[in-house]
């Protein structure tokens, strides 16, 4: 299949779509060309060069060029690739899932509709970023806070539709999410909650209406294209009181989330609590090779060497308290009570000159940067993909993973560096297996360890979160029960609603009928 | 109007620093008129705080733009610089700076990596080998000067990887930097 063009579609018949397109869009809003479409690689990709590229960019500037737009896409059969932002790194950017697909990038749709003070939340586009929406709420003298993932130039929608986290207690983005207005793939405008009610001003205070709810459907899918999304914003509080405790020992991980489970639960620890391994922490200030310039993991020895040079723990638990100090004050002793007890703790309530504990500080009250990329200089080459599987925040269940984990990072040659985050109930554990790009062995590795990881995770129960472009299928057949019941729904809902098979084919393992047998 | 679809190929993929060696663009024009360099310094990386000094000393640079480690400022004031903008950073702060400017629309002129392992820097640019392996710890300098000339004088296109003699690397140093220029705001044909 030639990467420059939708596959099953001539050159000369193209040609005429994009026409169509550029009468829609404006002929400066469609990019054929090698470098505009250089933009929509994924720069970190574990994949060979040459994979996952464009045919084409469309960039609408509001819903009804979308709605014209698709009905050219529908006419002539033209898969596209649907996102806000684009800053999905990690987990493939803004590439495509396959090569010749055209880019439906809607960064062009960037407004803030609304923002409201009295009920806390805004209406965005889905173009908004972090940084944008921060901005916006500073310059109009707001009291609310983003809640931003880690890197600031994300989008509040993206991220959301991508069942994606930050560090306030308003860090589950698609629990705070309220409210949807969908295109579907035959141009329909649908409102999901009370925004179905004609005229309804409370879209956003309430998730709730009459029938099924549908706003899940448009996530981590291809069911629709999503054009306005209400989000909840978390008013300042009067008094908050960031903290970092740092373990000495690996195996303090099983006693660090059962202190942390009664704590996360009653709401003592309102944000998401987060353990993050030595290598992960010690990455924003400074790297491997000023250790150790072998091969393979980091010796023990030397991990030893890193963490009592920086006064840092094996794991590293960082969160928060958050409202009137009186508050913070009683809840305090009930987290110093718990998380003190394990033997080596120590607590830190400010790091001098230290990046990792600034960042962190940073996103655990709402403020947006980028300094999190900076872990990316431990190996050099940047190259890094997440492996992000999800479970109940037990102990024993977090150190049985680890150490399952870890090993297999050793046997493939690279270190482990991760976290552990605690939401509501639920743990995400985030492996960022990082390699040097220029290093085809390396990236080569890395992408059997993943592989790998999936289907022992699977075996072992567990499923992950979300995922990388080139991992979707297999992450979709690991969902067996019932033989494979939930994607066969998901199959059938894709059949029904994107007949032609032009959205996003193959995101999260959903293909149209046409190409579910190439999969 | 005819898009020209089957001619194109799309570029493949690997980004700066995963074995980018300059991109063939041709550069006789810069030698015929005065334009505006912006150095990016990253404040906290020694080599490049050198590198854009170089610039300045040289009377090159019309603007330094400083990032500190946050790298918020790639995202700030990337975005209105316009000229030719240049540094020495960083591999996560040249990925950054390459995905805000191609987007805005931005024509890359050359990509160069230094890679510091086994005791060593490897350099693989364009031009120079001699002067950039000699040059050890100083080699920052060496490399803006010869920047100046591969964007305003005479460029060599030949790729070339070199290694400097054994040398210590700075504790504040990333140990892998991409030096890059970017052309921004130009009327381009
Ligand atoms: C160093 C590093 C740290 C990171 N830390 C975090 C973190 O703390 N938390 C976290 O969640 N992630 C993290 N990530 C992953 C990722 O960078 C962010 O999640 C980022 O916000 C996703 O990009 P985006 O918001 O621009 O979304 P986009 O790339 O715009 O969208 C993501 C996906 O959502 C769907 N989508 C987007 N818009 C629409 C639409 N309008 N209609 C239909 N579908 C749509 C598409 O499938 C798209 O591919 C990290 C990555 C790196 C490299």
């Amino acid at each position: 299949m030639s990467t420059g063009m939708p596959q099953g579609v001539d050159a000369a018949t193209f040609s005429k779509a994009l026409d169509e397109l550029a009468a829609i869009v404006g002929k400066e809003w469609v990019f054929v060309d090698e470098l505009p479409l250089s933009a929509y690689r994924d720069a970190y990709s574990p994949l060979a060069d040459g994979e996952m590229l464009p045919s084409a960019a469309v960039a609408p500037a509001n819903m009804e060029q979308i709605q014209q737009a698709l009905n050219v896409f529908n006419a002539y059969k033209l898969p596209i690739w649907t996102f806000g932002n684009g800053r999905n790194f990690a987990y493939g950017g803004p590439a495509p899932r396959q090569s010749g697909y055209v880019m439906f990038d809607l960064k062009r749709m960037n407004r803030i509709l609304e923002v409201n003070e009295k009920y806390g939340y805004a209406l965005v586009e889905p173009g908004v970023s972090y940084f944008q929406l921060h901005r916006h709420l500073r310059h109009i003298g707001s009291k609310l806070w983003v809640d931003p993932a880690a890197p600031g130039w994300g989008g509040v929608m993206g991220n959301a539709l991508e069942h994606g986290a930050g560090y306030t207690p308003y860090g589950d983005h698609f629990v705070m999410q309220c409210g949807m207005e969908v295109v579907l793939a035959d141009g329909q405008v649908v409102r999901t909650g009370q925004g179905a009610i004609e005229g309804s001003q409370h879209w956003q205070s309430t998730k709730h209406a009459a029938g099924p709810h549908f706003d899940g459907m448009f996530t981590q899918s291809n069911f629709g294209i999503v054009t306005k999304m209400g989000i909840w914003l978390m008013p300042e509080p009067p008094a908050y009181k960031p903290f970092m405790i740092t373990y000495e020992r690996e195996g303090d991980l099983a006693a660090i989330f059962d202190a942390v489970l009664p704590l996360k639960v009653n709401q003592v620890i309102p944000n998401a609590a987060v353990a993050v391994d030595l290598l992960w922490e010690v990455s924003a200030k400074t790297t491997r090779r000023h250790y150790f310039d072998g091969k393979g993991p980091i010796p023990d020895s030397i991990r030893k060497k890193i963490a009592s040079d920086h006064g840092l723990g094996m794991w590293n638990f960082y969160a928060a308290l958050y409202g009137p100090p009186p508050i913070i004050e009683n809840n305090w002793k009930l987290v110093e009570e718990a998380m003190m007890s394990i033997p080596g703790a120590k607590l830190h309530l400010d790091r001098e000159n230290d990046p990792a504990w600034d960042y962190r500080v940073q996103l655990m009250r709402g403020e947006p940067n980028m300094t999190e990329f900076s872990i990316m200089n431990w190996i050099g080459g940047g190259g890094h993909i997440n492996f992000s599987p999800i479970s109940a925040p037990d102990g024993k269940e977090a150190l049985s993973q680890y150490n399952l984990i870890k090993q297999r990072c050793h046997d493939f040659g690279f270190d482990y560096i991760g976290e552990f985050l605690v939401g509501w109930r639920d743990m995400h554990h985030i492996l960022m297996i990082m390699y040097d790009r220029a290093d085809e062995g390396m990236r080569k590795s890395a992408y059997d360890l993943f592989g790998k990881l999936v289907d022992e995770a699977a075996s072992a129960g567990f499923g992950e979160y979300r995922t990388h472009l080139a991992f979707m299928d297999q992450i979709a057949k690991t969902y067996k029960h019932n033989d494979g019941a939930l994607w066969d729904l998901h199959h059938r809902l894709k059949d029904v609603l994107d007949p032609n098979g032009i959205l996003s084919p193959g995101k999260q393992g959903i293909w149209p009928q046409a190409m579910r047998n190439q999969a | 109007m005819a898009w020209d679809v089957s001619r194109r190929t799309v570029m493949s993929g690997g980004a700066v620093g995963a074995a980018v060696v300059g991109l063939g663009i041709g550069r006789s024009a810069w030698a015929k008129r005065p334009i505006k360099t912006i150095v990016i310094e990253e404040a906290e990386v020694p080599e490049s705080r050198l590198f854009a000094e170089t610039f300045v000393n040289s009377g090159r640079a019309a603007k330094i733009i400083r990032i500190d480690r946050s790298l918020n400022g790639l995202l700030h004031e990337l975005a209105i610089a316009e000229g030719v903008l240049v540094g020495l950073t960083s591999d996560p702060a040249a990925m950054i700076a390459e995905q805000i400017l191609v987007a805005d629309g931005a024509r890359p002129l050359l990509q160069w990596t230094h890679h510091y392992r086994k005791m060593r820097w490897e350099h693989r640019t364009e031009g120079a080998p001699a002067l950039l392996a000699r040059a050890s710890t100083g080699w920052p300098t060496v490399l803006a000067h010869h920047m100046q000339d591969a964007l305003f004088g005479d460029r060599q296109t030949a790729e070339l990887r070199c290694e400097s003699g054994h040398c210590s690397l700075d504790g504040k140093s990333p140990g892998m930097l991409v030096s890059w220029a970017f052309e921004v705001g130009v009327q381009q044909s």
